[in-house]
């Protein structure tokens, strides 16, 4: 059985409100929502072990802070990083611009080795401002995953990060092992002409919806635990 | 504890080997032999002895004699009666030996026994590490091994009375007047470096010292490691490494593996003790050689910009050799961790000197970014957007010495938990004004931003470059890894920050920070002069007497920052001038030219701000 220790980083704008980062991390490592824990421990830096498959991976998730003061601090923060959570809020359309820039910036600061979840938060909320259409297109466009979350409702959490940890595994997994891939093609496993590993996961989000929503659709997560499991 | 704690014990304790070879104690021997007694063996590290000889009285203290009627209860040779606990795994000292009675023929009085129906006061309890037997000359003896020397009212090797005599207990006097750690962030260990100093001024007192110690000593020849506690190390089988890392570790009080709560990794506990007594051991005396000439070389040599790289790959080769290594077979993952850790401890220790801060680039720029934290000094919290009210938690300032105290430890992982403790005293106060939101990084930023301004720690660029170069890489995924981060980021904040990135107009910010120097009043006057930290201040008192008197230089009107600057500049020169010519070996000379080289600079550039 392999170890593995996966950094994220997890990136949210600051301005008028929060998106809510913090909840859904603590959601995830503890789950429980602010709204009834007592709790003590900080919600910066944590740690977490998943399983997957037969791989035991332990996930280090560093937040960031999101005040446009410190965005130039940034890079300090993605150095080293395996994944990045970049969170927004459904709400506010220029948390989601904020976001895009992120992916920008991680692409240009860690390059294609970083893999991006973007995670859409407070999708209990009805006022939205972000579109559907929007969010799965631009996801898309830069080989991102996108899911609406709510810390609050307890929806899609532990899904964000485990989706994203199965693709990290699966990107650092290939590597080595790509006669193994090229052996598998049958199976649904799709290799695209610039060598990068399209996940099952992946293929089959892009395939259903041509977007990659997951949000309003339990079923599809429910599956996606089954298929790298 | 180790598997060989015992094996070790019985070839190195001093109690034991003073049986074995003293002739002194013929009658303790007969007494043993006679009355089937028990020695009672404190392990080694525990014993702190009077003067350099083995006390008659001591040993007969730990010569203990049970009761036949109830093996629990005993009574030592000198008549200190005490008990085992049921399960055999602590004793304790019931009562001190009676005085002026003809000890020789105490066990003929039956009252020598205590009883279950004795009252019984406890004077002192004591763990029992090990039961065993040994053979000293042809005749087999029950040891116990014990965790601390028994010691009762007026025994002459415990309390105040030591301290005329021996060294440790001057230096524990010295520690006790130490830095003190928070209270819910215990450090785990007490400071290195003022245990280490400690030790050098150890070295400095005796001598048969040479000038670079364990650097010079590749042979076991160079005994360098004798201080007086070691009262029989001339036939002990010396080993100048170990001997050291139980002087740089053992003389602070036992505080030392008292854990971190907080710390995440509860489990992983450091123990620079249990990697010291693997060290120990025969068997490792390879791996002792091959640290000592790694360590000799690197002070050798020039330093060069690969220095780190070799150091940290050298420390996961030994971390390596040791995974296979007898010492440590069948050790788990955590026990390998540990060796890692001591073996970062021991060398980094060592090597401090030449590593840390090594270049003129780094020196200007942690003059530089001092003194850009100062210009920052009047800055409010506000002007982060930080809720004044949080930064008036006392706590505050503890938060602040931890980042302080950072300059003063020798170790990467010691920095780097100064580090941590004051990022949980953030999140402590953070906690406190808002119970009910576990704090992000949002709200912690800012405000490590800020005391990071206030603590203006010395030699902050290098410090975070040493923990950087030298750290084991694992480790920077940890909590303290991200700490880590953190502060580096903060440091950066400050060297780029302006009016722009501040909640702040710009005629403010520029009466803030550039107006500065001409509406101080004298009291920030004072704050202004950089500040010094101890070991700077150490520097100059080293450095400065040789050249010229200080006095001649302050009466004139010389410019303190400039004299600061260049002291600053120069405070990496560590020079122990108590050195026996004699002594001085041809591979230090390279080393000691270029510090004659850089004290002629030094002294120039001092001589042109005198002549300005």
């Amino acid at each position: 059985m392999s170890r593995h220790n996966f950094k994220i980083v997890l990136l949210g704008e600051v301005t008028k409100g929060r998106v809510g980062k913090t909840s859904l991390t603590l959601r995830f490592v503890k789950n429980s929502f602010d709204d009834h824990q007592q709790s003590t421990i900080q919600a910066t830096y944590l740690q977490k072990e998943l399983r997957i498959g037969d791989k035991t991976v332990t996930i280090s998730v560093w937040d960031t802070a999101g005040q446009e003061r410190f965005h130039a601090l940034g890079p300090i923060y993605y150095r080293n990083a395996d994944g990045a959570l970049l969170v927004y809020d459904v709400t506010d359309h220029d948390t989601f611009i904020r976001a895009k820039n992120w992916v920008k910036e991680l692409r240009k600061v860690v390059g294609d080795d970083i893999t991006i979840t973007i995670a859409g938060n407070k999708s209990d909320m009805k006022n939205r401002q972000v579109s559907d259409e929007e969010v799965a297109e631009y996801a898309k466009s830069v080989g991102a995953v996108h899911l609406h979350t709510s810390a609050k409702a307890n929806r899609n959490v532990d899904e964000a990060f485990l989706d994203l940890t199965k693709r990290i595994l699966e990107k650092k997994s290939s590597a080595p092992s790509r006669t193994e891939l090229l052996g598998k093609q049958n199976s649904g496993i799709i290799i695209d002409n610039t060598e990068r590993r399209v996940t099952r996961t992946e293929s089959r989000m892009y395939g259903k919806n041509g977007g990659i929503s997951v949000a309003d659709e339990p079923k599809t997560t429910q599956e996606q635990k089954q298929c790298c499991g | 504890m180790p598997k060989n704690l015992l094996e070790y014990e019985k070839d190195h304790n001093r109690l034991i080997i003073a049986l074995r070879e003293s002739k002194e104690h013929g009658s303790i021997m007969k007494f043993l032999k006679d009355k089937n007694a028990t020695i009672l063996v404190p392990h080694d590290q525990s014993m702190v002895l009077p003067e350099n000889r083995m006390n008659v009285e001591f040993v007969q203290t730990h010569v203990i004699h049970a009761n036949p009627e109830d093996g629990l209860h005993w009574t030592s040779m000198n008549g200190v009666k005490g008990c085992f606990s049921e399960n055999y795994e602590v004793l304790s000292v019931l009562s001190g030996p009676p005085r002026g009675k003809d000890l020789m023929h105490f066990f003929e009085n039956e009252s020598a026994y205590l009883t279950k129906s004795d009252k019984k006061v406890e004077i002192k309890r004591i763990h029992v590490l090990r039961d065993s037997d040994i053979d000293i000359n042809g005749t087999t003896y029950r040891i116990v091994l014990i965790s601390e020397p028994i010691e009762y009212e007026g025994c002459d090797w415990s309390g105040p009375s030591l301290s005329a005599v021996t060294t440790p207990s001057t230096l524990r006097t010295m520690f006790s007047s130490g830095p003190s750690t928070p209270v819910n962030t215990a450090h785990e260990e007490d400071p290195p470096l003022a245990s280490s100093s400690s030790y050098s001024t150890l070295k400095r007192s005796s001598s048969t010292l040479s000038v670079s110690s364990l650097a010079g000593s590749e042979s076991d020849a160079t005994d360098i490691s004798c201080p007086p506690i070691n009262f029989s190390s001339t036939k002990r089988p010396a080993n100048a490494l170990i001997n050291e890392l139980i002087n740089m570790h053992n003389i602070p009080d036992n505080k030392l593996f008292s854990e971190n709560e907080r710390t995440q990794d509860k489990s992983k506990k450091f123990s620079f003790q249990d990697f010291v007594y693997k060290m120990r051991h025969k068997s490792a005396i390879g791996l002792v050689r091959k640290i000592k000439k790694f360590i000799f070389e690197i002070n050798r040599d020039p330093y060069t910009d690969d220095v780190p790289n070799k150091v940290v790959s050298f420390l996961d080769e030994i971390a390596k050799e040791m995974s296979v290594h007898i010492q440590w077979k069948g050790a788990k993952e955590q026990e390998l961790d540990n060796a890692r850790e001591g073996i970062e401890k021991y060398v980094m220790t060592k090597i401090y000197s030449k590593v840390f801060s090594p270049t003129a680039q780094d020196q200007s720029q942690d003059h530089l970014l001092a003194t850009r934290l100062s210009s920052f000094r009047k800055l409010k919290p506000e002007h982060l957007d930080i809720a004044s009210e949080l930064l008036t938690d006392s706590s505050c300032n503890q938060a602040v010495d931890e980042l302080k105290k950072m300059n003063n430890y020798k170790t990467p992982r010691d920095k780097m938990i100064c580090i941590s403790n004051c990022c949980k005293i953030i999140f402590n106060i953070l906690t406190r004004s808002n119970p009910k939101e576990s704090p992000g990084a949002d709200a912690f930023l800012p405000i490590l931003i800020y005391l990071v301004m206030k603590a203006n720690t010395p030699h902050l660029h290098s410090n975070l470059k040493y923990i950087m170069d030298f750290r084991n890489p694992e480790k920077m995924l940890s909590e303290s890894g991200y700490f880590l981060t953190n502060l580096q980021s903060s440091a950066i904040f400050w060297e780029t920050v302006d009016y722009t990135n501040l909640s702040i107009n710009k005629q403010e910010y520029d009466k803030l920070i550039n107006g500065q120097y001409f509406n101080d009043d004298e009291e920030e006057e004072k704050n202004l002069a950089p500040k010094n930290s101890v070991d700077q201040n150490e520097e100059l008192e080293k450095a400065t007497p040789v050249i010229v008197p200080d006095n001649y230089l302050f009466n004139k009107t010389i410019d303190y920052d400039d004299l600061k600057k260049i002291v600053d500049d120069f405070s990496h020169l560590n020079v122990n001038v108590n050195v026996d010519v004699d002594e001085i070996k041809i591979g230090e000379l390279r080393g000691l030219f270029e510090q004659y080289v850089q004290f002629k600079k030094f002294f120039e550039q001092v001589s042109r701000l005198v002549e300005k």
